[in-house]
């Protein structure tokens, strides 16, 4: 009797699994294969395949021009994203944790540019960032200052598009200020108790204690800032000078500009083996500095 | 009695038949893209509509793109074995279909003696597989006011009398202002404070290759059989184009021109005096500002050594998949013909595609001795001989991958535009890839 109603749940459990399942099934793992297969092509698209082995790796480590670059271009993006957002969504997530008027005013304020469309977004900062007419040049001219090819200059470009990837990172400010209102107050009076001031709470309790959250929105911000992709589509098109040519983006241009599925898909399989081997590193290092509440 | 009625029966359900299958039309598709708003496809649907209106034999769907996803979509329904029957093709997208065996051979869509010209036609292994929409070339265009204000003469409207690579420069540095109304040859001229450049040569990507070929070089050979980019002529062509902002001072840089307005208010708005693009700036953009007071004139692009410019004409295609050659070949002729596009060709969008608009003066007139272009006497020396005698095509009328050619042409080209490297060693350092990418693509 217990076991036909044990089994009937597991049954139950599968059942009820079984969307998630066939989704992540047809959806991630068979397509994964299918690029692997691809990768070992050449492949245009456009007609039948041809068997190209390790063809395109060998492209890809030794004569390919893009790819060198891309890296390089997509690693700098990232880097500059996650450090500098997570930075800037933590320090706004102090300040509305703070008992202002019209607090929820702010917090909605800050939290807009994440539910903005990202094209919309793209389109606007690429006029603010045009160089004869853009607002940001206007504003320098206005105080004497020369005008900066803000996307047309290789040192520039990446920083421009960082400034605006930093702008919309409403959701980690959300995610920052939930996990702040988590920290117990009583460690804080804590350490008032023991003589702290707002940098002791700072550095032993609220950041120790928040290492969770942001290890969570590093790892979030890693994995999302790797896959830049409107940008470059919408605004530089990988210029100047392939300084925008990001990942994603390359991959697209190859793929359904340049007619190269087989090296595109062996692009993919490279990238999500250094993506997945990043993801796996920040996972080791976590252990070190992240706290968790009762361990 | 029964067997008349069973007969009269069967002769009526035959003659119905019969009626059903002739009055079905032959259904095909056709893909075109619009620019910017879907709205602009409802003119090329007016155009369809009126070819279905006219006959009973084939009935044309339109599938409407945005030009920006044009080739995913090409490339998508391609692996899906859902290529339409027709279709507008990007020029770079042509060649590349052919070798790919997905375009058909379309040399028997027009009788030989009433083909469109031939720099106009799209060849695979020696067969046309598409032509071009339209005819364009590559002009000078220029600010009248400025030159009079510089009491200089108008840049010439004949190859005869084309500008040297000097000359041009000359005229450029006495029409560039700085703030202070000092040109480049003037002591204290302030360069990073200029008010009207001289002189605009385009560097869009696939334009500014035309000066390799002025100055006796080139990308390639015309059979696309032998690369000539590493040429000295070349290389030399390809520094003075970007000396005339790094030591001539007479061109915005790169950047800043990329950011300027359409060609119209460049000029009007005196930015630029001379600015070299497509004949089609006559129709999409020149005309607009005509109201507002513009005066621009036409003229043949400078020589260095050779009075040679570009030709181009997005081409119309027809699938190999198709199931209805002829009735998609026969559309793609109605569609092309220059009388079903006649607003487009008087209003200076496109020239004319068949040899018969250029046979003799009247034919001539009849499609541009119109505003917006400029007075025919000028049009025809600077714009139709031109075209007629000293066009080149650009080489994706014959070279498979041009798209990719260029990604590894212009992967730096900004360095060179800019003076970070010199053309030389910017050359030398992507012939390996470039040489690499050409062998593996070029005609056989």
């Amino acid at each position: 009797m217990t076991s036909r109603r044990s089994l009937r749940t597991t049954v139950a459990a599968y059942i009820f699994l079984a969307p998630a399942i066939l989704g992540l099934l047809f959806l991630t793992v068979l397509p994964i294969f299918g690029v692997a297969g691809i990768s070992l092509t050449h492949w245009s698209g456009l007609e039948a395949p041809s068997w190209a082995g390790f063809d395109n790796f060998k492209t890809i480590f030794t004569s390919d021009m893009f790819f060198g670059p891309s890296v390089k271009a997509t690693l700098f993006f990232a880097f500059g994203s996650v450090v500098f957002g997570t930075v800037y969504a933590f320090a706004v997530a102090m300040l509305l944790d703070q008992k202002v008027p019209a607090r929820g005013l702010f917090r909605s304020i800050f939290f807009l540019p994440y539910i903005v469309p990202s094209i919309g977004t793209a389109v606007v900062w690429g006029w603010m960032y045009e160089s004869n007419f853009g607002v940001f040049n206007y504003f320098l001219n206005l105080i004497g200052m020369d005008k900066v090819k803000w996307l047309g200059d290789d040192l520039t470009a990446t920083p421009a598009l960082v400034v605006m990837t930093i702008w919309g990172v409403g959701n980690f400010i959300v995610i920052f200020l939930a996990g702040l209102q988590g920290v117990p107050r009583t460690y804080l009076e804590a350490v008032e108790i023991d003589g702290g001031n707002a940098w002791h709470k700072f550095r032993h309790v609220t950041l120790p204690l928040m290492s969770p959250v942001i290890f969570f929105n590093v790892l979030m911000s890693v994995i999302a800032n790797l896959q830049v992709f409107v940008p470059a589509y919408s605004i530089t098109r990988g210029g100047p000078d392939n300084t925008t040519l990001y990942m994603v983006y390359l991959m697209f241009r190859e793929s359904f500009q340049r007619n190269n599925f087989g090296l595109v898909a062996a692009y993919s399989l490279v990238f999500f083996t250094a993506v997945g081997a990043l993801t796996a590193l920040l996972f080791g290092f976590s252990k070190s500095w992240t706290f968790f509440e009762g361990e | 009695m029964k067997v008349r009625k069973g007969l009269l029966i069967s002769l009526l359900s035959l003659a119905v038949c019969a009626g059903f299958v002739s009055a079905q039309k032959t259904e095909i598709t056709y893909m075109c893209w619009y620019n910017t708003t879907q709205s602009e496809a409802q003119s090329v649907q007016a155009i369809i509509d009126t070819f279905n209106n006219s006959q009973d034999k084939i009935h044309v769907t339109m599938i409407a793109v945005p030009r920006d996803g044009y080739e995913t979509k090409v490339n998508t329904m391609a692996a899906g074995n859902q290529l339409p029957d027709c279709t507008q093709l990007s020029e770079a997208m042509a060649i590349q279909m052919a070798a790919a065996g997905v375009l058909a051979v379309v040399s028997d869509m027009y009788p030989k003696n009433a083909a469109p010209l031939k720099s106009l036609t799209f060849t695979y292994n020696g067969k046309a597989v598409g032509y071009s929409s339209g005819d364009e070339v590559l002009l000078l265009y220029y600010n009248k006011k400025l030159f009079d204000a510089a009491h200089l003469p108008y840049p010439p409207a004949s190859a005869d009398k084309a500008w040297t690579w000097n000359q041009f420069v000359e005229a450029a540095k006495k029409l560039t202002k700085d703030k202070n109304g000092k040109t480049p040859n003037d002591p204290g001229f302030d360069a990073k404070n200029i008010v009207t450049y001289g002189a605009d040569f385009n560097r869009l990507w696939w334009m500014w290759p035309i000066v390799m070929y002025s100055n006796g070089g080139g990308l390639m050979s015309p059979d696309g059989k032998q690369l000539l980019i590493d040429k000295p002529e070349s290389v030399e062509a390809m520094q003075k184009l970007a000396d005339l902002y790094l030591k001539d001072q007479v061109s915005p840089s790169f950047a800043d021109r990329s950011a300027m307005p359409s060609l119209d208010l460049t000029l009007l708005s005196n930015k630029v005096a001379m600015a070299t693009s497509g004949q089609w700036e006559m129709g999409v953009s020149l005309n607009n500002s005509l109201k507002d007071g513009l005066d621009y004139g036409v003229g043949v692009l400078p020589k260095m050594k050779v009075a040679v410019t570009y030709n181009t004409g997005a081409p119309y295609g027809v699938f190999k998949s198709t199931k209805n050659k002829e009735a998609a070949m026969t559309f793609i002729r109605w569609y092309a013909d220059e009388k079903n596009q006649w607003p487009q060709i008087t209003g200076g969008i496109l020239m004319p595609v068949m040899a018969k608009w250029y046979a003799s003066e009247a034919a001539m007139r009849e499609w541009a001795d119109h505003p917006p272009r400029p007075p025919f006497a000028q049009y025809k020396t600077a714009v139709i001989d031109y075209a007629m005698h000293n066009a080149i095509q650009v080489p994706w009328y014959y070279f498979n991958g041009y798209q990719g050619f260029d990604d590894i042409l212009s992967s730096g080209i900004e360095s060179v535009w800019n003076g970070k490297m010199t053309a030389k060693a910017y050359i030398d350092s992507i012939m390996p890839q470039l040489q690499k990418y050409f062998d593996e693509h070029k005609a056989q």
